[in-house]
């Protein structure tokens, strides 16, 4: 499947993302990750995310959002081909890619 | 007529014997009910000063609120007397306020009510904070002062960040990549409350509350931003070896510590030391080093971590520095201070609510 869909966090899920787990709130990486990464992702579909519209992320969100993927068994590499991360601001997107990065070296360990 | 006249007027006076015993036995009755309920208010004296960084300061703010805590437990009504209440610092008053909002929902059968302070400006801050409202004080004062009305409040049970990012939002004077920063710092400190800071009883002898809350305090004055998130949990010294039980920690506070006994400031310095080796190892723990992160943008920032007997305050560029107390405030306030000049391009602006 070839469709690529956007996703706008502060618009689409909450300006307000915070926490790593549901359990602990409505806004976490967690829910964002299973409302609108795995699904796509594990039919194939190229996921555009785009970070600026909310009002910041700290790394519990970021790291359950995306790493989490790959603890789910996403390769890293899968995760490249298919995540498109969009910021002004570039340290935001390469600390992202560099949780998944870990995770992907944890997992292969 | 002599007779008539005679008559009537014992027939007053009659009537006045009867009214003077009823309003005699109507006082009696209103100061013996007023005896009973003085037997049963109890004033607790709140402290000159409302701050924990000074020792004899600290210790009147956790005694006032020792007391605070033995009183709700026995008694069925409160009186906190803010008469000889000076001085409202952002720490101490958190504090306060997380620790009326937890007893009373403990104690909901308890009646608070206050004396108010001889100082306007404290007056200002209670009637801002809601404080004279949650003790059932009507009160006329309306708070004026700039470095008052800046301040913004927000509490929750989750880690839901929503009215903490408003607060944010709302200081103008904030860059762009500042206010993320401070959002990153805010949203990490409140998800560390909700995963570890009320895994176990807070040792204050009271129940322990189903929810486990948060508080945070913005505010804004002539030189700084300053913001302060509490909770009234376990305090980083009892939660980090519930988390971390391994040697790795161990072999960090052996470190810090050069073999002593740990005390916990120097828990605190190795939650700080683990979250900052964690990155490559484990993907849980990195929280506290986005505390970290907006004191080393800014030149002249500071974080303060106040948990159970220990602080430890890191300027920006700077190293930890711990400190020890005597006293333990049961629980973990973290505070942000940014100087003016280094967070925004525009001049400090007053915000009122």
């Amino acid at each position: 499947m070839s469709d690529k869909i956007s996703v706008d966090i502060g618009k689409d899920f909450s300006r307000y993302p915070a926490g790593r787990t549901e359990k602990y709130g409505p806004y976490s990486g967690e829910a964002f990750r299973e409302r609108f990464l795995r699904g796509p992702i594990e039919k194939g579909q190229h996921v555009v995310v785009l970070f600026d519209s909310a009002v910041g992320y700290g790394s519990s969100f970021l790291d359950e959002a995306f790493a989490g993927l790959v603890r789910l068994g996403v390769s890293g590499a899968r995760l490249h081909e298919l995540l498109t991360l969009r910021s002004d601001d570039d340290s935001l997107v390469q600390e992202v890619w560099g949780y998944v990065d870990d995770e992907e070296k944890r997992r292969v360990n | 007529m002599m007779l008539e006249d005679l008559f009537k007027r014992e027939r007053l006076s009659a009537r006045r014997l009867r009214k003077r015993l009823t309003r005699k036995k109507v006082l009696e009755e209103r100061n013996e009910r007023l005896a009973v309920l003085r037997l049963q208010a109890e004033i607790v004296r709140a402290p000159e000063w409302f701050y924990l960084l000074k020792n004899n300061a600290r210790n009147g703010v956790l005694g006032f609120l020792r007391e605070l805590r033995d009183m709700a437990a026995a008694a069925p009504r409160i009186t906190i007397d803010f008469r000889g209440t000076r001085k409202m610092d952002a720490g101490g008053t958190i504090l306060f306020y997380a620790e009326l909002h937890r007893l009373q929902a403990l104690f909901p059968h308890v009646r608070f009510g206050c004396l108010p302070s001889r100082t306007n400006k404290v007056n200002q801050v209670l009637q801002h904070l809601e404080i004279f409202r949650q003790l059932g004080h009507q009160s006329s004062v309306t708070p004026r002062l700039p470095d008052v009305v800046s301040w913004r409040h927000a509490s929750a049970n989750l880690v839901d960040c929503k009215s903490a990012g408003k607060v944010i939002e709302a200081y103008e004077s904030l860059s762009h990549p500042n206010a993320k920063l401070l959002y990153r710092a805010c949203s990490e400190a409140i998800t560390n409350v909700l995963m570890h800071a009320y895994e176990d009883d807070r040792d204050d002898g009271l129940p322990t509350p189903g929810e486990k809350r948060w508080w945070m305090f913005c505010r804004e004055d002539s030189d700084a931003l300053t913001m302060m998130v509490c909770d009234l949990g376990i305090g980083i010294p009892r939660s980090l070896p519930a988390k971390h039980a391994g040697e790795a920690l161990g072999k960090i506070v052996s470190a810090i510590t050069g073999g002593a006994i740990a005390n916990d400031a120097s828990m605190i310095e190795a939650a700080f030391e683990l979250a900052r080796t964690r990155t490559q190892r484990e993907h849980q723990g990195k929280g506290l080093s986005d505390l970290r992160k907006i004191i080393d943008a800014n030149n002249g920032a500071r974080l303060l971590l106040f948990s159970n007997k220990g602080l430890v305050i890191i300027d920006s560029g700077g190293q930890p520095v711990k400190y020890g107390f005597t006293d333990s405030i049961l629980g973990t306030v973290i505070g942000w201070r940014l100087p003016l000049e280094s967070i925004g391009p525009t001049d400090a602006q007053q915000v009122v609510l």
